[in-house]
Order: C-alpha cells, then structure tokens, then sequence
C-alpha cells in the first residue's frame, strides 16, 4: 500500500484533486443555486425532487470526465520520473506496481466524487431536504461504480499506449459510456453501417449513463435494477483485470 | 496462486449474478401490449370490415437485437425470436413468407427514437396499440385487395408530394380550405348540412385537380384510401381504449395543412367518419379501389 500512499500524496502535491474537484464543484453550483438554470418545456426546474436527479446527471459526467484526466497521466509520469527503477530494484512486480497505481487513481476518483457528493448535501440542506441527506450515500456507491471503471480503463490504456493516445481513448471512452442511450437510439435511426458500427461500439463500451440512472431511481423513491449495478461491477472488474494483464515494455 | 484463483471465482461470480438477474426474450410491457390490442378485437365487430383482426397477422417486435414474432394459433399465443427482417427503427407492414406481417420497435425503443425525433411528445402504451392496428390494418389490406391498391397510383411516392404538391401555394390554400370543409362536415348536425359542406369540397376539388396532374392525384388518392382507412381503424382503437380520455382529439387534427403525406391520413380519415354517418354499412363491400369521396357524393345523391 506505501506504492497507492506515496501515489496519493503526488497527486495532493501537485494539487490535481483539488483542481479538479473545484471545477466540479464549480459546475454543480452553477446548476443548483440558479445561476444557470435548468429547463423542461420550457418550464424552469427548481425544487430539489426534481433537480435532484438531473444534478446526478451532472456529478456522474463532471466525475467520470475529471476521473479519466486525473488517471491517465499517473503511469507514464512514473516511469517519466523514472521512480519505476526504485520499484523495480524493490523486487516489486509490475502488476502489483500498476494494480497500486490504479488503487490510488481510483482512491483519488471516489474523492473528487465525493466532494462533489458534499456539494449535492449543502444543495439539499440549503432547500430543507435534510431528510433526504441519507438517500446520497447508495447513490454515492453506485456513481463510484462508474468512477472506478474510468479510473481503471483510463489507467490500462495509459499501460499499454503513449500518454495523448491514452488520453483520447479514455476520454472517448468515457463520453461515450455517458451518452450511452442516447447513441443507442442513434443507432437505432441511422441503421445501415453507421448503426452497426455503433452498436458494436456500444456493445464493448459500459453504460455509465444506465448506472447512473439507477442511483438516480434510488434518490427518486424507485427501486433501482440491480443487473445494471452488476453489469457495472463486472465492467469493473474486466478493467481491474487488464491492470494486470497489460505490461510496459520499459520496465 | 490462491490469488489468482480468489480472483477468477469473483469473476465467474459476477458474470453468473450479470446473466441470472437479466431479462431475455419480449419485454412484459409489449407483451401486455399486444394482450391489450388482441383484447380490443373481442368488442370490435372488425371494425366493420369483414373478417380483420390484428389476431390474424403476426406482429413483430423489434428489441434493437432480435424480432420476437408474436403469433395466434387455435387460441394460443407464441412468441417467437428471430433476426430482425428490417434490422431498423420502422412500424410497418411487411410481405415475410407467403404472408404480412406487423413489424414494429418495442414501446422502449419507439418511445425513444420518437423522443430525440420529436422532442417533446410523449409516446406510450396507448399509442402504441394504435399503431399496432394501424399496421394490422395495412396487412388487412395487402392480403385482400393488393392488385387494386396498387392500381391506385402504381406506388407511394413521397418525394414527389413534397415537391410537386407542397410547393403549389394555391394548391395548398385550397387543400386547407377542403380540410376545414371535412371537418365541418364530420360536426355537420343534419345531412343537409353536410351535403352543403361537400358541394363546397367538390367545387374546391374540380379547382385543385386543374392544378395538379393526374398522376399527383392518384398519389393523393392513394394516401386517403389506404393511410386515410388505417388513421380511422387507428382513431376508432384509440377512442375504445379509454373512450372518457381522448387526450388526443383526432377531429380538431383534420383541419390544416402540412408539408408531407401526413395530411392525406387525416382527411381520408374524415371521409371514412362521414361515410360511417351516411351509411354504416359502406365498408361491407368497399374494395380500395375508389376514392371515399365518390362513396360520399353517392350517398348523398351529389
């Protein structure tokens, strides 16, 4: 665990989670004080049981976005820094040197997540909704489902490719898996090639965006489906896998 | 070693928990509302028109991946999967075999696409019970009376609608004008009324058809007669599901004019209603060959 504590403590260093967790927090005040508003049909959206769910929207992208970009330049900072030799020399292996990495960058995702969280509760205090404090903490723990997968994604691909490739992917990746639905409707008119060539995208990329609807039936009152939670887990566990499968030809 | 093995048994535990909590085959909410169309059949009395139901067609829904072919045999219903025969969005009705078949999206994914592609309408179980007889309708009328559907005007044409049709102001202007007509007439209180709400169509018409070609009315025929019927089968479906909630009022909708073949479903519609009021018996023997409005100058000695 030094390996994820030392990596956690660069990324306080250098502040990248306080950066980023700014911007984020940022964003959903801009939605949920009403400096930007929010609306459907033309009719303004203010009370929380509304607005609750959209911010959703909102932290799940904002976190999933942020999450890749803190991820994917921890791994090929190491080995620019070339702090890798001081592993190496440890007798330390190369998967549980990455799988310690992505621990932190995952540790680093549920933080910014949970700050995020944070700024959801004042919003939800600050409108009398104290009671509905408790409901945050299973739609915490299932928007970390998807923060983990991109945390873990973006960090593989940063294994396996230069720095900006990595970045692209994980970032395409990660806008993709949020407009799931709505690329899968698109599929759905385009047909023909560019509806297959969609589909097939759809099919090896995960939803965040059903992930994170779930959380946001549990914040509505609703059941969520747990095989979507599953579903979620299991891509988890596919990315936590190619941690450490996939090697780097410098060490 | 233990590791790896801890590691693998997780694995195979998650995709196991991923495969039994899923659900396979037609969702529920299209299977009730295929129930729900074929329930409407019992109190139809085939809508008048000899020997239709939506029970005799097998209807198709498409999940984004399969078809899953819902079929009546001696009472029992069975669903079948297969590859999509359209592989796309589309409600329709389609030769597959020796027969027509309902092809249409699952509610999920109807409600879905027509949400990116209108915005703002809502489209739900009721909706999409009309659409089923809408298509079953077209099937009706494929298996029995093809050859004089297809006389009509060779085929559809929609292209040539929108630029031969919609593009002529006065064309438009007098179509609108008909529209209104027909709506006054499906209101009218007595046939007097009504027959002189259709002279005004008429002489309307005989203006309008010295605009356009033959061949442009043949395509508007076309629409009326056979979209125009299935709008009607698609209101009388929609007003029998909940006949106290018509959140859709398909009378107000018959007035106006828009780009497209969407109107000629509304006022051919309005013609099988003022049919209905001279004479309900009219669709015992009416074969799609002729034009409603003919039936309607007939009825009422014009």
């Amino acid at each position: 665990m030094i390996i994820t504590l030392t990596a956690l403590k660069e990324k306080l260093r250098r502040k990248e989670l306080y950066i980023v967790s700014v911007i984020g927090v940022l964003i959903l005040l801009i939605f949920s004080t009403g400096t930007g508003t929010i609306s459907i049909d033309g009719k303004e959206i203010t009370e929380y049981e509304t607005l609750a769910p959209i911010l959703l929207v909102v932290v799940n992208a904002v976190g999933c976005v942020l999450s890749s970009v803190m991820s994917v330049g921890t791994i090929p900072s190491e080995y620019e820094r070339k702090t890798s030799h001081l592993i190496w020399i440890r007798g330390v292996s190369q998967s549980r040197y990455h799988g310690e990495l992505a621990l932190a960058n995952v540790i680093s995702g549920l933080a910014s997540e949970g700050i995020l969280f944070i700024a959801m509760g004042i919003f939800a205090a600050v409108n009398d909704k104290t009671s509905e404090l408790l409901k945050l903490i299973p739609a915490y723990l299932i928007i970390a489902v998807n923060i983990a997968s991109v945390c873990l994604v973006s960090t593989a691909l940063s294994i396996i490719l230069p720095k900006i490739a990595a970045g692209a992917l994980s970032a395409a990746i990660s806008l993709i898996g949020i407009f799931h639905s709505v690329l899968y409707t698109l599929k759905d008119i385009l047909g023909g090639f560019g509806g297959e060539l969609i589909k097939y995208t759809l099919k090896i990329i995960p939803d965040l965006h059903s992930v994170q609807t779930q959380a946001g039936k549990l914040i509505s009152g609703d059941n969520a489906d747990i095989h979507i939670i599953l579903k979620g887990l299991l891509a988890v566990y596919i990315f936590t896998a190619f941690i450490f499968i996939f090697r780097r030809k410098e060490a | 070693m233990i590791k790896k093995i801890i590691f693998g048994a997780v694995g195979i535990g998650l995709a196991a928990s991923v495969i039994a909590t899923g659900t396979y085959g037609l969702p529920e909410e299209d299977k009730d509302i295929y129930n729900k169309a074929a329930a409407i059949s019992a109190g139809s009395d085939n809508f008048g028109f000899k020997d239709f139901s939506i029970e005799n067609y097998p209807v198709a829904f498409y999940d984004g991946e399969y078809d899953y072919v819902v079929t009546q045999e001696n009472g029992t219903e069975n669903i079948t999967k297969r590859k999509p025969v359209l592989n796309s969005i589309a409600a329709t009705a389609y030769p597959v075999d020796e027969h027509y078949e309902v092809l249409t999206p699952t509610l999920e994914k109807m409600s879905s696409v027509l949400g990116v592609l209108t915005a703002s309408e809502e489209y739900g179980e009721r909706d999409h019970i009309t659409t089923l007889w809408h298509e079953a309708f077209h099937c009706w009328q494929l298996t029995n009376y093809y050859d004089n559907i297809i006389n009509i005007c060779g085929g559809t044409d929609e292209k040539l609608v929108a630029d031969k049709i919609d593009t002529n102001e006065r064309a438009a202007a007098l179509f609108q004008e008909q529209s209104e007509l027909l709506e006054q007439a499906v209101g009218a209180s007595d046939i007097d009324k009504m027959r002189e709400y259709i002279v005004k169509y008429n002489q309307l018409e005989q203006e309008r058809n010295a605009l356009l070609s033959e061949e442009l009315t043949d395509l508007e025929n076309y629409y009326e007669i056979v979209e125009g019927s299935a709008c009607y089968i698609e209101m009388l479906v929609y007003t029998m599901q909940d006949p106290e909630n018509t959140e859709r009022d398909y009378i107000s909708e018959i007035s106006g004019y828009s780009d497209g073949t969407g109107k000629y479903y509304k006022t051919g519609m309005a013609q099988c209603i003022i049919l209905d009021k001279l004479n309900i018996e009219w669709k015992d023997t009416y074969d799609f060959s002729r034009p409603f409005i003919d039936l309607i100058n007939e009825e009422l000695d014009i």
